[in-house]
């Protein structure tokens, strides 16, 4: 039966609903209006038209952001997911011991954007650090690499990648809901754990995996601590780790454009939202709903 | 029903940014009975915290009338979340402010001049004319100082006695300190120890070293005060210092951010650092290493000053304060009261206050004295304040500046092509 | 036997690379102002915990004050959590109703915006309210599915439960809201044991939020009182600061721990095809 059931679909949407009018429109609104105007923060806003946006062409350091948040959205995303599927398989089941595993291999993410990572990764990537000390047994002197123009990027890139526990819980989360009775098929019907990895596992994975994609390029578009501790807010050497929500932040916050951050962010979201509708698009060809016939 | 929703979102968010922008709105008027309840916000780490929340007891015990509710935090976050409570309409009363920024906070009207208080509530009779400068813009007075200092390199005089080399004396130029760094450089480089960091995108440096030839980082009406050849010839000045091992390389000074601790001399990885007065004893916690304050280096014979003595810190007033005579009783209290300043210490720089400071410098730890005897001694060796930054300044002095000095470092662009986009990126800062 | 044995070497290996940071804070918060700093050997050469007493006590009011704030609002923001964004999420999935993709959209758009543009609106919100200096702005907006990010993440899950179960449930007799209480949520306990693991840990470790609508000392969290150990324009308490990161670790691994077996232990129940 196809009849709509709007009146309980608003009931249970109901809280949601009533957040996103109280709390979320106003400000997402707010932030709106905000970037077709001159906004120092202290002073009241000024209506600017398009001119923030029209900034956008000849501002060289916002271009540098774009290119490097490229870098590490396309570098990173990857191998991110790459790693969380990969560790789950490797650590899902009730075998014991594995827990102080996951626990291990999660911890990173509760570590979080501390202080003591942005200082740990100093003392891996730096150039007195332990990377370099590596080097030296094979008589290469390594340069600081996390403060070399070239190299900065990728020790981000790291440190998004190390941070693999988050991804990798939803993965084993979902592993769990696998009904039992179909890898017992499946190794009835001969397969090694590789095969049912692969066949059973994998596909009706697929709807965590598009999760975990969109979420992971969403956060990776709007990635700010990672570059913020790493960089001391400065986003430097010359630009290297601009990512493109630092630059906002300090257009907002450092440099009293409060109007022009709001401007990014709103470009920011039209590219988020392109990358996610094309992820979606893709999702018809890999994913399998079981409220479907096939993939969707 | 999603009509309805929709207008009346709009018309909810109208309101809302409208109330942000009522900045002009006189604050209402006080009610008269009761505590006025006046709120604080300062940064600093646990030692500020403890001594300044004793104070404000000491204060409020003194005055049953006030009551003082306090906000602090560390470095990070305090200004983006005082720019946010200004913007909501909902600043704290008094405010710690730093040199950086009080010129940005004035200037778009988040402060309340202070003059129609003094002398009757705010008494800064034994304050010098040069203290209170620090704490005027446009010649209203924004912010009171609550902390001297002066730049000044950080020496590791442990690692120049073992380098068998001698800290000069304050006559020192900068072509000595030039030929100083590079002998370090060439004597110890190769254990990775430096003469001193590479400091050509230092606002401070490069400040000092423009005021030495007459000029200033910013005119009176708010332009850059130096033309592309003084920018070239400091960035040239320093590729050759760089080059011939005086100083750290590129990338190792480019890990000197944040902290203190990321810095070269805290790092041992150089034995000069451009720095100010009043962070000697930020480098001594990290540095078990004999340190010492010297002048930065001086200019040809006969050319003006270089440095001057500079607020650290200063304490203002919000614009929006519903009680502004409270507000400056308390800094009145912070800053001249003995009893009350004694508890505060020295940790925010020298007590500008002559009675204070007289009172707290025997008092002062080894380190803080160090710090009190060397602003004593530049006294008369310093200049006037330069004029105060225009919008955007900071902005020049810390973003435009950097990134022009990476560049040349890092070798991606010539010196010329370095300083005539600083100049670009210089006007569009400056540009409000 | 073998290729066991090297997989647990391999994993024993990465996990030494993962805890390298976490080890490095740990020795630290044993170790004197500094020699933090002096190099990259892990073991203090003289032990203290010095860091542990004084950082305690060191903002004036005993560290535990600020654990308990931030669990109060930590555990009310996973309630919130759970309970709101799993009746979105059932709505999303399983029912039909006007508007639904719009709406789906507008979902996922909520969470595509940096805070950094929306606080100065949201802080000019609540400072209306009256809610400023009280937990309020951390906690309602949880009871009221703000994170999106949850509700897709349940959509996900419930979406790949089969339908006939809610068919099966609804040829009994039973009405939406007793599937989604008897069949969905219990079916749906991974997605949301997860939401509770991501929602403490997240709002245990939130700064820039906790920061701009705390004020008073009393109500401060644990990244609050944290930072004010550091400043960056002075003298920076590295050893206690150390000290009290190490110890607030604590809660957020026990609360890890106890939950994630929920994830991943015992056999999952779902499986009624014939």
């Amino acid at each position: 039966m196809k009849r709509k059931e709007n009146s309980v679909a608003y009931l249970f949407l109901a809280p949601w609903l009533a957040g996103l009018v109280l709390l979320t429109a106003g400000p997402i609104l707010g932030s709106l209006y905000l970037s077709f105007t001159d906004f120092d923060l202290l002073t009241a806003p000024r209506w600017a038209g398009l001119d923030n946006y029209r900034r956008f062409a000849s501002d060289p350091h916002l271009l540098n952001s774009l290119r490097v948040t490229t870098v590490y959205v396309l570098v990173s995303v990857p191998l991110v997911i790459a790693a969380a599927l990969v560790m789950a398989a490797l650590l899902s089941g009730g075998r014991r011991g594995l827990g102080a595993y996951r626990s291990a291999y999660y911890l990173p993410s509760i570590l979080g954007g501390s202080v003591a990572v942005s200082i740990m990764w100093r003392q891996i990537f730096g150039d007195d650090g332990l990377v370099n000390w590596v080097l030296a047994k094979f008589g290469i002197i390594g340069p600081s690499w996390i403060s070399t123009p070239e190299y900065a990027i990728y020790t981000l890139v790291l440190l998004h990648v190390w941070q693999f526990g988050s991804p990798m819980l939803i993965f084993l989360a979902g592993m769990k809901q696998i009904p039992q009775e179909l890898h017992e098929a499946a190794t009835v019907d001969g397969a090694g754990p590789l095969r049912r990895f692969t066949k059973v596992t994998l596909p009706l994975l697929t709807p965590l995996i598009l999760f975990n994609v969109v979420l992971q390029l969403i956060n990776s578009f709007k990635a700010f601590t990672p570059a913020f501790i790493i960089s001391g807010g400065t986003g430097g050497p010359a630009d290297a780790t601009l990512f493109y929500t630092l630059y906002l932040y300090q257009e907002g916050f450092a440099n009293f454009r409060m109007g022009y951050a709001s401007a990014m962010a709103w470009a920011l979201l039209i590219v988020i939202a392109l990358s996610t509708i094309g992820a979606f698009a893709t999702s018809r060809y890999w994913v399998y709903y079981a409220d479907l016939e096939g993939p969707r | 029903m999603d009509g309805r929703l929709s207008r009346r979102n709009f018309l909810s968010v109208v309101a809302l940014v409208g109330v942000s922008g009522c900045d002009k709105d006189e604050p209402g008027p006080a009610p008269n009975s009761g505590p006025k309840t006046i709120q604080m916000s300062w940064w600093g780490s646990t030692d500020r915290h403890r001594r300044t929340q004793e104070a404000l007891d000491a204060f409020t015990k003194r005055h049953a009338d006030i009551k003082v509710t306090t906000q602090f935090s560390g470095w990070d976050g305090y200004w983006e979340k005082l720019a946010t409570q200004t913007a909501g309409g909902n600043p704290p009363d008094v405010i710690q402010m730093d040199y950086s920024y009080i010129g940005e906070y004035a200037r778009r009207g988040s402060l309340r001049a202070l003059d129609d208080l003094v002398p009757k509530v705010l008494n800064l009779a034994d304050f010098s004319a040069e203290a209170l400068a620090g704490g005027k813009i446009d010649n209203k007075l924004y912010g009171v100082n609550a902390g001297i200092n002066s730049m000044a390199l950080i020496a590791n005089l442990t690692l120049l006695k073992q380098t068998g080399l001698e800290l000069p004396d304050q006559t020192m130029t900068w072509a000595g300190f030039a030929d100083l760094t590079k002998t370090i450089g060439t004597k110890s480089s190769s254990s990775g120890v430096y003469g001193c960091e590479y400091a050509a995108y230092d606002g401070a440096a490069l400040e000092c070293w423009l005021r030495q030839r007459g000029k200033e980082l910013f005119t009176l009406d708010g332009a850059i005060g130096f033309t592309a050849p003084d920018l070239a010839e400091w960035f040239a000045f320093w590729e050759d210092l760089r080059k011939a091992k005086g100083t750290v390389p590129a990338d190792v000074q480019a890990t000197a951010v944040g902290d203190v601790q990321n810095t070269m001399v805290a790092r041992k990885k150089a034995m000069f650092d451009f720095a100010h007065s009043n962070q000697l004893t930020a480098y001594s916690s990290i540095v078990k290493d004999e340190l010492a304050l010297h002048m930065y280096p001086q200019g040809p014979a006969g050319s003006r000053p270089g440095q001057y003595l500079k607020p650290s810190q200063l304490m203002s007033v919000s614009a929006r304060t519903r009680y502004p005579m409270e507000s400056a009783k308390l800094i009145g209290a912070l800053l001249t009261d003995p009893e009350i300043a004694a508890i505060l210490g020295s940790e925010r720089g020298i007590p500008p206050s002559r009675g204070v400071r007289g009172a707290l410098k025997p008092k002062a730890n080894p380190v803080e004295q160090k710090t009190y005897d060397y602003v004593e001694s530049v006294g008369d060796k310093v200049g006037g304040l330069p004029p105060p930054a225009p919008l955007g300044g900071g902005e020049v002095v810390n973003k435009v500046l950097t990134f022009a000095g990476q560049q040349v470092s890092f070798g991606k662009v010539t010196i010329d092509q370095a300083v005539a986009r600083f100049f670009e990126d210089a006007a569009t800062a400056l540009k409000k | 036997m073998t290729r066991r044995f090297s997989i647990h070497l391999l994993l024993i290996g990465g996990v030494l690379v993962m805890l390298y940071p976490l080890l490095w804070m740990v020795s630290g918060s044993f170790k004197a102002g500094e020699e933090i700093f002096d190099g990259a050997h892990l073991w203090p050469t003289r032990a203290t915990l010095n860091n542990y007493r004084d950082g305690w006590v060191a903002l004036g009011v005993g560290f535990g004050e600020f654990f308990g704030n931030s669990a109060v609002i930590a555990v009310a923001a996973v309630a919130g959590n759970v309970v709101s964004c799993s009746m979105a999420a059932y709505a999303f999935a399983r029912l039909r109703f006007t508007l639904k993709r719009l709406w789906f959209a507008a979902m996922l758009a909520s969470i595509m915006l940096p805070i950094h543009v929306l606080i100065v609106p949201q802080y000019t919100l609540f400072h209306r309210l009256g809610w400023i200096d009280t937990f309020l702005p951390l906690i309602v907006p949880k009871f009221l599915a703000v994170d999106g990010f949850f509700i897709f993440l349940m959509v996900q899950f419930i979406r790949s439960l089969p339908p006939e179960l809610d068919d099966a449930a609804r040829i009994d007799g039973c009405g939406p809201m007793q599937i989604y209480l008897r069949i969905i949520l219990p079916l749906m306990a991974p997605a949301l044991v997860t939401t509770a693991i991501f929602t403490f840990i997240w709002t245990w470790d939130d700064f820039f939020g906790q920061l701009i609508y705390l004020n008073d000392i009393a109500r401060y969290t644990v990244p609050l009182a944290l930072r004010a150990f550091l400043d960056s324009s002075g003298e920076s308490s590295w050893g206690q600061m150390l000290a009290m990161a190490t110890l607030s670790l604590i809660p957020v691994l026990a609360f890890f721990l106890v939950f994630q077996r929920r994830i991943t232990d015992g056999i999952s129940t779902t499986g009624l095809r014939g």
